[in-house]
């Protein structure tokens, strides 16, 4: 049933599981609201955590892969228009819905029902999807769209690699030194183990700093596993639920489920299966000891934005492919041409769509 | 735009003369529109409470409406339930 080499990477994943839904839910981090409220009120805090995980995570992952500590392969898929087309239904859906493919697991663990609506909802979009895979995403889509053999400049420069981190992170540094808006002493103060009380522990956590944690704990994974993603693993479980209900060969005979989703038409819980798991149970926890975990009941007049939110997140996802964190946080960290283009499409679906929302009171972009 | 920090006695004395507009059950981005909406309907110097469950709210509400307040605070219940107090410029 279980598919793993050895105890310590089931341990090393439900720890780098728990620590993910802890941060997510210390950081507020989700993209939707670095992207949303960048647009809408040019606010930058979540972003320049988003930066700070992206970049963080390519050091991380390009050092542990030249060092041989890890055998994962960077995860870089094919590309073309299907890429712009699958991110931008995305980014509409995780506006509309209210949260992205990370930023809606760790709600799921504060206690929201909305958010579990829209998670069921983009289960809902993964079993239309694979059903009309074979005859219409496969011929129409995928095939005329998804034209360019991967490329990620990570990947790619194997040995060089770290360069490129190195490079941004030191050009950075001299850039905000320069414009006095990196003050060294002022950052260490701040994050003294002496400041560190049971009060702050309890309150949100800077941004950055989560940031800067979720690039470590993604090098962690790839370690352990290989490349971060929410919506793949999310996929798998729906597989296995749906398999109980209408029988494993109904998912045997559909090549998207055999051959995408589970490849090599292995039906079995992996580990990033169980990460997404302890990443629930790690934002309970956390939320819980916060005082943020409350069973909250959905409003009959949202229940359109879960679920036509959630089914969006569904479908682009598996068109992309990919969510939000394999493509506009691992992708990006890989600089790989899929995990650009699908992150411009989002981008687009997340302008349109705020701007949409708030064509009331306007948006600053 | 500065935080103030709450306790419950000041909450009570604020909460006296605020408007005070309940979105328990909103998430985001409806919160943040709201705000925008109320702190427009409002004459300088007055003050709004929004009561909501929603966690993100409490930081994305006092950035959302950054240019029309002078202060904000943030009251935790401690059971997942919020106040943000908006003072108007």
């Amino acid at each position: 049933m279980f598919e793993y080499n050895n105890i310590f990477s089931l341990v090393a994943t439900l720890l780098i599981g728990l620590g993910f839904g802890i941060l997510l839910q210390k950081g507020r981090f989700c993209f939707t609201s670095a992207l949303r409220d960048f647009i809408a009120f040019k606010d930058t805090r979540v972003l320049n955590g988003v930066i700070i995980g992206i970049v963080t995570m390519m050091l991380g992952t390009s050092l542990v892969y030249i060092f041989g500590v890890s055998s994962s392969n960077f995860w870089v898929s094919n590309y073309g228009l299907s890429n712009i087309i699958g991110g931008f239904v995305f980014g509409i859906g995780m506006v509309y819905g209210g949260g992205c493919a990370s930023g809606t697991l760790y709600r799921a663990g504060e206690g929201y029902i909305h958010y579990w609506l829209v998670l069921i909802s983009a289960c809902v979009g993964y079993i239309l999807f694979a059903a009309l895979f074979p005859e219409f995403f496969l011929p129409y889509f995928f095939v005329p769209l998804q034209i360019f053999d991967g490329y990620s400049l990570i990947a790619s420069l194997e040995l060089l690699a770290p360069v490129v981190p190195i490079v941004l992170i030191a050009t950075s540094i001299i850039y905000l030194r320069s414009k006095n808006k990196l003050i060294i002493n002022q950052t260490i103060q701040s994050i003294k183990i002496s400041n560190i009380s049971s009060e702050s522990l309890k309150a949100e956590w800077d941004t950055k700093l989560v940031g800067l944690g979720m690039g470590i704990l993604a090098t962690l994974w790839f370690v352990v596993w290989g490349t971060l993603s929410v919506t793949g693993p999310q996929a798998k479980w729906t597989g296995l639920i749906y398999s109980e209900i209408v029988g494993l060969e109904t998912l045997q005979q559909n090549v998207y489920w055999n051959n995408v989703v589970f490849r090599d038409g292995i039906f079995s819980i992996s580990l990033d299966m169980i990460l997404f798991v302890s990443l629930i149970l790690g934002a309970f926890i956390s939320a819980y000891l916060s005082g943020d975990f409350k069973v909250r009941v959905i409003k009959r007049s949202r229940i359109p934005n879960a679920v036509i939110g959630g089914l969006a997140m569904g479908f682009g996802s598996r068109m992309a492919p990919g969510c939000n964190i394999s493509n506009t946080f691992s992708g990006l960290a890989f600089l790989s041409v899929a995990g650009f283009i699908t992150s411009l499409g989002l981008l687009l679906g997340v302008y349109v769509a705020t701007h949409w929302m708030f064509r009331r009171s306007g948006c600053a972009i | 735009m500065e935080e103030r920090k709450v306790n419950d006695e000041d909450m009570k004395e604020i909460e006296q003369s605020a408007v005070i507009i309940d979105i328990e059950g909103e998430v985001c981005p409806y919160p943040q529109i709201i705000a925008r909406e109320e702190i427009k309907k409002i004459d300088s110097g007055k003050i709004v409470v929004i009561q909501t469950d929603h966690v993100m709210a409490t930081k994305a509400v006092p950035q959302s409406v950054s240019n029309d307040v002078s202060e904000y605070g943030i009251w935790k219940s401690g059971s997942g339930q919020y106040k943000i107090i908006l003072w108007k410029k």
